[in-house]
């Protein structure tokens, strides 16, 4: 509001036009229109307001002497109203309020400069509610506290109150404590206080500790934080509570035992404490106390000083020390087991400190940690015997690949360089008892290493901790991103920065390879993933894989047994399937799934007394898998009668009402949503799912499902033929669904009992039996969907399609020379594959509703399909409270208004309340 | 007046790293850890990872709008107020004596959002019939890791997966209750949504996610009654207002005597509105140790009559000294 540090040297030379005003009465006179100057009188040095007719220069309206303690009001923004030294009561209203404002700084500068030190000029402000004005003291004569006896604290407490409510007033106190050094004269009364246990003197002085921090003046707490002896005495003081009488704090003896620990040795030790002392301030001492203000002032103090920790330790090169502890990696003793471990809890706490900070400075950092040898440590940690360093090992990564996967391509680079290293070994170490990798192999190339990945997916499956496998889960999850390489490429904050572009300068033979552009990241993005799924995911899924394809009754029991063991995993395998399928390009994820039958597996294991957590998983799955609607993975469903496992379960769950009895009816409701052709534009996989559905589960959804909606609407839906009257022509893409139907007459159902009929996939085991049980179904597997490839070229009308199965990556991978040769598809037949025909793709699909819809032909063609977000249903609730909304529009100016005052709602900023802004919603 | 230097209280020192690895369960533990939360004494990370996955899988059997027996007592905001919650529990009966349905909002803003969140997890995991726990706005990561919960978790443990592990349990957690079937009240969070209309609706919703910004799940957890017609946007920016009208509908709709929801702090503890209808209750007295509120909780008897309760923020008790505990360990 003022500025105390302007320079107002000219403060009231510049004539502004005014009214003056004289009180008679209850009236206000106008005396008269004018330019006001202020100035003062050269003998006397007496400053005065000087008021000249505008029509007659020579005509002084007004000569009034600012003198004696009169105090001035600034008002509404442009009325200056004072009661002169004889009594009278005159006001200046000025035209404008720059003019007004510029007196008032004549005013503070007369005060300031001592010409007239006992005047006062106060800021009234008209208050919002009905309560009174508020007024401020903008200058004026200030009461300093004496200094500090058994006998005056209540006197110093009452005038640092009085002194608390304006900005000057404030400014004035604390310069003062600071120039004279009060606090320490404070501290010595306090030791009085306390020695000769004198109560009373001990609350008050807390209580003046306490308005002292709410003066929230960044200048007074560095003041109080300035030197240990100050740090003490704050605490000490803050130790009596007069809320609370009976007891004491003991942030004293808290500070003096603790005992910082040292990894590496530093020298400027100041700025680490005073984080630590900041913290101790905010979060304990004064946790109870602090407004928002001051809260947020407390905060940026840390921050700014985390800042200056963050680059120190960049720029005195601890961490290369710190990093070189992890290099004699053979036998370390007891002492150097203990260093190494506290190094990694202590790059934890920097790293979750940089975390807080902005973009730029974090990134560099991180970048910097990377190049300086991070992952020397990280490797240690990761094979630690104590979990707990484990897991922050995984932390580490975690919070460095979340801030910024590039990093990885940055290690990229550094490899590039590095030629002296080996080759690296991608493949996973089986020996358990083995450390995991060499450190050497720790580095990621974002080509086609899976090391770090590979490391990961051990700690996932094999770690006992729960935490670890949080961990290691959320880094897998952010490595396995399908934007990595593109993240790396676009991220130019970094890139300016990037230490690797000095080793391209340097080195630029080798690093012309690795420039970063757009196609090299695809080309670069497929064979990491390819790589994935070659060489991690099997690992990975492995459990799923062999459960798919073991015997119905035998092992199943050995591995549900083990499942029973880690639910934790499997829950999370479910959750990295449905992230998988979502985000990784198709063509490169789905046939690991398909051919490796996964899903399969997922469905077995509905059929394990595995525990209902898990079970809610892999429904929520499957769900996820459907909404995809992609073509080949409902079709591989329906064919597998992966829908039987699941009503199965469901009949199971079903007269209970509870989360399972809930997820599965979602289950059902949303293949019912994204039947609607008002929200699901591609609805064909989800008829068919629909057909399938009524087909095998009608009596189901008729009779047991009764208590929702969901069964009764799903079988009128079928029942009449999806609605399709209602629609108009060449709507919907569901021509090719009606030709084929047409064209073959299927009506043959699959699997009405998984037994008696055996899945397809079952069935191919069972066309080559000497082959290994993880081998076959693969290669049976991949020749279907091959087979199923070329089904859809020929039906592909459009060059886009075709174009797009003759892409040599796509053919590339189905002409896989294994799975076309002769000796491994002999005996398939097509109609064995169940995938095989036209025929077999719609096969459990009664046809009768379908064709009855007379749907048009169109010539779409059934082209693979990219998953399409599912974003039907909540089309329509937006739709729907659209329309509620318009009708109460009227209102809804009116209720904001209103809404704001409430006592809790949460307009943008709850003022009192919020230590920090957030963009999501806002609350309470 | 006490000596203050012979008093008893102190602030609890941190245990050493090597207590805290110590990973100790026994069939004692759940009882020996809710005396130990009451203490405020550090809870080992394996205990907390404990108790949350038991009592995901009691949630797992729970409905969205899970069903309560009479009598029982409705309590609505905590925010880590640990000290008013015991205070709760010493007034208004201990938990398995007196059946509670606690309104969500456990965590955030207080200093002891783990303890108190923790403190009603492990009384369910003991009495899964006596206390029915029902998820609240702040029961979410995004919320969480702004309002203070997140922060208080890595201080408190260093680390971030002690707050994994909590909000994994949110997930499961009930949208809302229905206190004593048909006829009787129904309880949620925040309020009425555009998008349901029947309590059975709700059943469809597979609630195992992180609160979604809009829908049917969004608006029970964000929504606040209001004194305007119809639906009207919400200031908080999730939810809506509801008018009396909305509030008629429902309970005519769904044969439902009245709306229970927290939410919203009330100085008076709790707030009747359209024609009692519908209550706002809220738990934590004095919020943010600086609102200077008093707290209500509501009993349900079984003739379906209602009580409040009104009771002050608790002082003057050993232990009970609001403050933060400092980091665990910190290295130079």
């Amino acid at each position: 509001m003022v500025d105390f540090n302007k320079d107002r040297t000219t403060a009231g030379q510049t004539p502004r036009r005014v009214k003056v005003y004289l009180l008679q009465g209850e009236d206000w006179l106008d005396n008269g229109t004018g330019y006001c100057v202020g100035e003062v009188d050269e003998t006397s040095n007496m400053p005065f307001f000087l008021v000249r007719n505008e029509l007659d220069s020579g005509d002084v309206i007004l000569k009034s002497f600012l003198e004696g303690s009169t105090q001035y009001q600034r008002q509404q923004e442009t009325l200056i109203v004072w009661t002169d030294s004889s009594g009278k009561d005159l006001a200046l209203s000025f035209q404008e309020t720059e003019g007004c404002a510029d007196l008032c700084d004549f005013i503070i500068k007369v005060q300031q400069d001592k010409l007239c030190p006992d005047i006062s000029l106060y800021y009234v402000i008209p208050s919002m509610s009905d309560g009174d004005d508020i007024t401020e003291l903008i200058t004026g004569p200030i009461n300093y506290p004496e200094d500090p006896t058994m006998d005056n604290l209540d006197t110093i407490l009452d005038l640092i109150n009085q002194n608390s409510n304006s900005q000057f007033s404030r400014t004035s106190i604390l310069n003062y404590i600071i120039e004279n050094d009060y606090f320490s004269k404070l501290i010595q009364a306090f030791d009085e206080a306390e020695s000769s246990k004198r109560l009373p003197h001990l609350y008050t002085l807390s209580e003046i500790m306490k308005t002292l921090v709410l003066f929230n003046e960044a200048s007074l707490i560095e003041e109080f934080l300035s030197t240990e002896e100050k740090i003490l005495g704050l605490v000490g003081i803050l130790e009596y509570d007069p809320e609370y009488p009976n007891f004491k704090a003991c942030h004293r003896d808290y500070l003096k035992n603790k005992s910082f620990k040292t990894v590496i040795p530093v020298d400027k030790v100041g700025i680490f404490k005073k984080d630590y002392h900041f913290n101790f301030l905010k979060d304990v001492v004064l946790a109870r106390f602090l407004d928002d203000q001051t809260f947020n002032l407390l905060s940026s103090l840390i921050y700014v000083n985390q800042v200056e920790i963050i680059n120190y330790l960049k720029d005195a090169s601890l961490l290369e020390k710190l990093f070189e502890i992890y290099d004699e990696s053979e036998h370390c003793n007891e002492q150097q087991l203990t260093l190494k471990r506290d190094g990694v809890k202590m790059l934890h706490q920097y790293v979750l400190i940089a975390r807080s900070l902005q973009t730029h400075q974090k990134s560099n950092f991180f970048s910097f940690l990377v190049k300086g040898g991070l992952f020397r440590m990280i490797s240690f940690a990761l094979q630690d015997a104590d979990s707990k360093v484990r897991v922050f090992g995984t932390e580490l990564i975690v919070i460095i690949i979340e801030q910024d996967v590039s990093l990885v391509s940055a290690i990229d680079n550094e490899e590039t360089i590095d030629n002296s290293d080996p080759p690296l070994n991608p493949v996973i170490e089986e020996d358990k008892d083995d450390t995991i990798v060499e450190p050497k192999n720790l580095k990621l190339k974002l080509s086609d290493d899976m090391t770090l990945i590979s490391i990961l997916t051990k700690l996932l499956v094999e770690d006992r901790n729960p935490g670890l496998k949080v961990q290691a889960f959320e880094a897998l999850r952010i490595l396995l991103d399908s934007n990595i390489a593109s993240n790396g490429g676009n991220n130019s904050d970094f890139e300016m920065e990037n230490p690797r572009n000095e080793f391209s300068s340097k080195d630029s033979a080798h690093c012309n390879g690795s420039l970063i552009t757009d196609e090299f990241n695809d080309i670069n993005t497929n064979n990491y993933f390819k790589a994935f799924y070659s060489q991690v995911a099997p690992e990975l899924f492995k459990n799923l894989i062999e459960l798919a394809s073991v015997d119905q009754i035998a092992n199943k029991d050995e591995i549900s047994t083990q499942i029973r063991h880690d639910v934790l995993l499997y829950q999370q395998l479910c959750e990295l399937i449905s992230f998988c399928t979502k985000e990784h390009e198709v063509q490169i994820s789905r046939p690991f799934f398909i051919e490796n039958n996964i899903i399969l597996g997922l469905g077995k294991l509905l059929d394990t007394n595995c525990k209902l957590i898990l079970k809610l998983s892999i429904v929520r799955c499957l769900k996820n898998l459907i909404l995809l609607n992609d073509d080949f993975y409902c079709r591989y469903i329906l064919n597998s009668d992966i829908l039987g496992y699941f009503f199965r379960f469901f009949e199971l769950i079903v007269d209970q009402n509870n989360l399972a009895n809930s997820a599965c009816v979602d289950f059902v409701d949303n293949i019912l949503r994204n039947c609607d052709a008002n929200i699901s534009i591609k609805r064909h996989n989800f008829k068919l799912i629909a057909n399938y559905i009524y087909k095998n589960f009608r009596q189901f959804c008729g009779t047991r499902l009764a208590y929702v909606n969901t069964g009764r609407e799903l079988i009128d839906l079928v029942e009449n033929g999806f609605y399709e009257d209602s629609l108009q022509n060449g709507k919907f893409d569901d021509g090719f669904v009606d030709e084929i139907l047409e064209e073959h007459d299927v009506l043959t159902p699959i699997n009405e009992d998984a037994t008696n009929n055996p899945t397809p996939v079952d069935n191919s085991s069972d066309v080559s039996p000497d082959t290994s049980p993880q081998g076959s179904p693969t290669v049976f597997a991949g020749l279907q969907v091959a087979d199923l490839e070329h089904v859809n070229s020929d039906l592909a009308y459009t060059t886009e399609a075709s174009g797009r199965f003759g892409d040599p990556e796509a053919s590339g991978r189905f002409g896989d020379p294994d799975s076309n040769s002769p000796s491994s598809s002999s005996g398939m037949d097509a109609s064995d594959a169940g995938f095989g025909t036209p025929t077999d793709l719609f096969a459990g699909i009664d046809s009768e509703a379908l064709r009855s819809v007379g749907l048009p032909k169109t010539t779409e063609p059934m082209g693979v399909s990219k998953p399409e977000p599912h974003q039907g249903r909540k089309k329509k609730l937006t739709t729907t409270i659209k329309n509620k909304l318009t009708s109460a529009s009227h209102k809804i100016t009116r209720t904001l208004q209103n809404g704001s005052n409430s006592a809790d709602s949460a307009v943008p900023q709850p003022p009192d309340l919020t230590p920090r802004t957030n963009g999501g919603p806002t609350s309470n | 007046m006490s000596r203050y230097d012979e008093l008893p209280w102190k602030f609890e020192p941190r245990p050493s790293t090597s207590q805290r690895l110590n990973i100790h369960t026994s069939p004692n533990t759940n009882a020996r850890t809710i005396q130990n939360i009451k203490q405020c004494k550090h809870i080992p990370e394996a205990d907390v990872e404990e108790l949350c996955s038991k009592v995901i899988e009691l949630l797992i059997q729970e409905a969205n709008i899970q069903h309560v027996d009479t009598p029982v007592t409705i309590c609505g905001d905590i925010h880590g107020q640990l000290h008013d919650l015991l205070t709760l529990f010493k007034t208004g009966g201990e938990c398995p004596g007196t059946q509670y349905l606690f309104l969500g909002d456990f965590v955030d803003r207080g200093f002891y959002s783990l303890e108190s969140f923790l403190l009603l997890v492990a009384l369910k995991v003991r009495y899964p019939d006596r206390i029915t726990l029902v998820r609240g706005n702040h029961e979410s990561r995004q919320i969480t890791t702004v309002y203070g919960f997140y922060d208080e978790c890595v201080r408190k443990y260093g680390s971030v997966n002690v707050w994994r592990y909590c909000c994994e349990v949110f997930d499961y957690l009930s949208l809302g209750a229905i206190v004593g079937g048909k006829g009787g009240v129904f309880c949620i969070h925040g309020g009425l949504s555009p998008d349901i209309e029947t309590v059975d609706q709700i059943r469809i919703l597979d609630r195992k996610q992180e609160v979604p910004h809009e829908g049917g799940m969004c608006d029970l957890l964000w929504s606040d009654p209001e004194d305007v017609q119809g639906w009207a946007i919400s200031p908080r920016g999730a939810g809506f207002l509801f008018g009396e009208n909305e509030v008629n509908t429902f309970l005519h709709h769904n044969n439902i005597l009245l709306i229970a929801r927290a939410h919203q702090l009330v100085m008076e503890g709790y707030k009747e509105m359209f024609n009692q209808g519908l209550v706002t209750v809220w738990l934590a007295p004095n919020y943010c140790y600086r609102c200077g509120n008093i707290a209500s909780v509501l009993t349900i008897d079984d003739d379906l009559n209602r009580e409040y309760k009104v009771f002050e923020a608790a002082t003057q008790d050993v232990g009970a000294i609001p403050s933060k505990k400092p980091a665990v360990e910190y290295f130079i």
